[in-house]
């Protein structure tokens, strides 16, 4: 089965949830099967929904259950608030 | 249960002109309503719409919530309510800090300034009663050493509300500082109450609650038990870890990940330097920095703690409270991306007793207009410095964005009714461009910010239809919650969790007494936004007032291309209870 290989940037207090450290100057890389969605993103680098509640991909807002493409560039953060 | 009479909370009323005082039973019209509720309620009332904000016919009101002083989590916040000299309209500023709580133990729901006092005077509020402090020594004082002045002589057991240079020189964007239990600058910040308060010659208030009975409720069991469930339910939002751990400044990556990060004078959307202003790297600096504290509490009774103390180098505290809308406004907006710098920039805006927001937004005009280079925080600063010393271009900056970008010859000034806008670019955020255009305050996120949800994956903040429901919804949401005195960030989990609705009506039965129904919020709310906006009416505004600067509808906000495309007609919808 062919994968798609993602950039993901992660913010706010996401970064010390990695397991392996994360390096924010480089972000990571990780390997998803064709189809996967942002959802699946997260569980496979060991995030819940519960954690993380917003999503840019290439520059975009997105959702959850949104795909990802091969060589997809993807911030991920914590809950919005008004401030 | 009946609460006694003696029990029942008073509005103090505050005579300058002749150094009177009275205690008044809460009138009929005035009844179970409290923080912004109450102050533009008696704004709408006593102060003629058509006067002037800085003559001696305006009156200002300092307000404690329906719920302050009780259990009730995060429910200290403070409204101050005038018709403002920014807007021409009515407003409330509302802030943290302990004076509301102070208030309410001393069983004062709200004090009513009136009139001018003849000399720079002092009004200290005790269990016994008002008095009239003359003290030459505090002319002209910075809010800083004043604090600690009136610490010092006032003991530790109190809150102080008072205004710096930039309120007594009747600046436009002066602010009204208010004290945290451990004597932090919290602000009343926006539309120029600092001004009202300095029209006044009134300097600062004490508020000293020792030996206050405390409050006393309708239902004491009911109100712990609902306070306990709020409380706990607000907890379980993701929300909140962000919150504690970094604050207001977490949006900084995420509005600007969004493209909507206020740029260069809102001219893009994204700025190339702001993981250097975000709270990810605030909390890395602090962590480096003696003294320096990621989290802390701005009232007792906070569930989340989402407050700052930042320091430099050595240690020395440099402000506390760097929140999200300075390190916007101040930052990216006039591309400074050294945090210090923004730091100093908000320590001196404290100090003066000035809307950080709003005399941002005025530095990043005099950049568009060439009067100081691009990203330059020590020009920046200096330029702040000016507002102290009475000089033009400090009085040009200390009047806000809209005088000194007409001063300054600049046509792209963001601002509503004169009030600047917050870090949100309503490009892309449409529903709090809505919000902007329409609010009674003028330009105001906290009256109103539609920011994408998880809860809500339906709605688009992007579209250019369907806003108008949106921030209708949301103001007078936040409209209830200023009038109950709760926290605006404790409110947010409820807009996820409408369960928790139910534990917030029945603390303010629990208060009151009154039997509030599942309508309660809606209808009080709703109510508040229509005595605002007949008296805006009756000041002269109208739905030509209601509209955002023509170049959001005309220019694209770049990476997005976007404009601010909602039509005329369905922001006149609003607010059309």
């Amino acid at each position: 089965m062919k994968s798609v290989v993602v950039s993901v940037k992660l913010f706010g207090t996401l970064r010390d949830r990695v397991s392996g450290g994360y390096d924010h100057e480089k972000g990571m890389k990780a390997s998803l099967r064709e189809g996967a969605t942002i959802q699946d993103l997260l569980h496979a680098i060991g995030l819940s929904e519960k954690e993380a509640g917003f999503f840019v991909v290439n520059g975009v807002s997105k959702k959850l259950m949104d795909g990802l493409s091969d060589r997809d560039e993807i911030s991920i953060f914590l809950f919005l608030a008004g401030g | 249960v009946k609460i006694t009479e003696e029990k029942m909370r008073k509005i103090l009323r505050i005579d300058l002109s002749n150094k009177g005082h009275a205690y008044e039973d809460v009138p009929s019209v005035y009844a179970n309503l409290g923080g912004r509720g109450l102050t533009s309620k008696i704004v709408s009332v006593e102060v003629p719409a058509k006067t002037d904000a800085l003559g001696k016919e305006n009156k200002l009101v300092f307000a404690a919530g329906i719920l302050a002083g009780t259990s009730a989590p995060n429910s200290g916040r403070l409204s101050v309510g005038a018709k403002s000299p920014l807007t021409g309209g009515i407003k409330e500023a509302n802030s943290g800090g302990s004076a509301a709580q102070r208030l309410a133990r001393l069983g004062i729901q709200a004090v009513v300034v009136e009139g001018v006092a003849k000399e720079l005077s002092m009004v200290k509020i005790t269990k016994d009663g008002v008095a009239f402090i003359h003290d030459e020594a505090l002319k002209g004082m910075s809010n800083y050493a004043l604090i600690d002045r009136l610490k010092a002589e006032h003991g530790n057991n109190t809150a102080v509300i008072c205004i710096g240079p930039a309120g007594e020189s009747l600046l436009k964007a002066a602010s009204v500082a208010v004290t945290s239990p451990d004597f932090q600058i919290r602000m009343a910040a926006r539309g120029g109450l600092g001004a009202v308060m300095g029209s006044k010659n009134l300097k600062a208030v004490v508020i000293d609650d020792t030996g206050a009975t405390g409050i006393e409720v309708s239902d004491a069991a009911k109100l712990k038990e609902a306070a306990s469930d709020l409380s706990k339910g607000i907890l379980t939002h993701p929300l909140m870890e962000g919150l504690k751990q970094l604050g207001t400044p977490l949006l900084v990556n995420m509005i600007n990940g969004a493209g909507c990060l206020p740029t260069k004078n809102y001219s893009v959307g994204q700025f190339e330097d702001a993981e250097k202003i975000s709270g990810e790297h605030m909390v890395g600096v602090m962590a480096t920095r003696p003294n320096a504290k990621p989290i802390h509490r701005c009232m007792t009774g906070c569930v989340i703690s989402c407050s700052n103390v930042y320091t430099d180098e050595a240690g020395k505290e440099i402000v506390s409270g760097l929140e999200y809308e300075t390190l916007g406004l101040m930052g990216s907006n006039c591309m400074i991306s050294d945090l210090d710098d923004v730091a100093r920039m908000n320590r001196l805006c404290n100090d003066l007793g000035l809307d950080t927001m709003d005399v941002g937004t005025a530095i990043a005009v005099a950049m568009e207009a060439g009067l100081l280079p691009w990203g330059d925080g020590k020009a920046a600063y200096s330029l702040i410095e000016e507002a102290g010393k009475g000089t033009e271009w400090g009085t040009m900056i200390g009047n806000g964005c809209l005088f000194t970008g007409k001063k300054l010859g600049v046509t792209r000034i963001p601002q509503v009714k004169g009030q600047s806008l917050a870090a949100y670019d309503p490009r892309v955020l449409k529903g709090t461009g809505v919000t902007y255009a329409t609010s009674p305050m003028g330009a105001d996120h906290t009256c109103g910010n539609a920011l994408p949800s998880p809860a809500n994956p339906d709605y688009n903040p992007t579209a250019s239809t369907g806003q108008a429901p949106v921030s209708a919804f949301l103001q007078w949401y936040f409209a209830v919650i200023d009038t109950l005195g709760v926290c605006l960030f404790a409110s947010l989990p409820l807009l996820d969790m409408p369960e928790l609705h139910k534990h917030l009506i029945d603390c303010a039965t629990a208060v009151t007494g009154e039997p509030f129904d599942e309508n309660y919020l809606m209808k009080l709310g709703t109510s508040i936004l229509k005595v605002e906006k007949a008296f805006n009416e009756a000041a002269g505004m109208t739905s030509k007032d209601d509209r955002l600067p023509e170049f959001f509808v005309k220019d694209p906000l770049m990476p997005s291309g976007l404009t601010f495309d909602v039509s005329e007609a369905e922001i006149d919808s609003a607010l059309q209870f």
